[in-house]
């Protein structure tokens, strides 16, 4: 994403517009000047927000990235085992005799 | 079986296995793979299982006794009802370090750890946003 470019043709989406007045008096609804339903062309604000995110904030593509990596970790992988297993090891398992004592007891080592 | 490379009692890595299938129970894949590995190696484990991490066994103790430190814990957990699951103690844990960078979770005289990083070194740089606040 270090040669991203902006594309001209998503700068303008297409929305339709179905919104009605209803607390607008009939008459003024009437009026040429009121908007009507249909299809209305309007620039693109939130690729343009997303665009300048890019252009002015350094490393923000790189910066998104390492969130989602980093949210994956902290949800899918069992680091709680791991801080288990090192308070464990620390605590009573760095001790190879107490280990085979206490825990594998009757197995040949 | 205590320096076994895949298995053994004697890394962290290798150890956390054993508290995956305390915590799996009987019928988790990670119970079920010790089991296989080791018979595959001509060792059949199926009796020593209890005691090795059933009730009473050191393993299901400290296990035990480390979880409650984590749910117990106020600054870390902060889901009702209080578990020691990722899904309760990712936010603390990433948002303000307090995993790793808190002594009420470790269990009397372990030494402190910095950062996940410590525990998972292919990581490459501490992953708490935490980690870089004062």
């Amino acid at each position: 994403m270090t040669d991203a470019a902006w594309l001209p043709q998503k700068s303008v989406v297409n929305y339709t517009l179905d919104y009605e007045y209803t607390q607008v008096v009939e008459s003024v609804q009437n009026e040429e000047a009121a908007p009507v339903p249909g299809s209305v062309q309007y620039l693109n604000l939130g690729a343009q927000n997303v665009w300048y995110q890019m252009q002015t904030r350094p490393r923000f593509i790189l910066a998104w990235q390492a969130l989602a990596k980093i949210s994956n970790y902290f949800y899918t992988e069992n680091y709680l085992n791991k801080f288990y297993a090192y308070n464990a090891l620390e605590y009573f398992f760095n001790d190879y005799a107490a280990v085979q004592n206490y825990v594998l007891r009757g197995l040949t080592p | 079986m205590y320096n076994d490379p895949e298995f053994g009692m004697s890394q962290t890595d290798t150890l956390s296995k054993w508290f995956a299938a305390q915590i799996g129970g009987t019928s988790s894949d990670e119970y079920a793979a010790i089991l296989a590995y080791f018979n595959n190696k001509g060792i059949d484990l199926s009796t020593y299982m209890p005691n090795i991490v059933g009730q009473g066994s050191m393993i299901f103790q400290l296990s035990i006794v480390n979880q409650r430190l984590i749910f117990t814990n106020p600054d870390l957990v902060i889901c009702r009802p209080a578990k020691a699951s990722n899904e309760c103690v990712t936010p603390g844990a990433w948002g303000s370090n307090a995993l790793m960078n808190n002594s009420y979770n470790y269990i009397h005289g372990t030494p402190l750890l910095n950062s996940i990083v410590d525990l998972e070194p292919v990581l490459g740089y501490p992953y708490e946003f935490g980690y870089f606040l004062t």
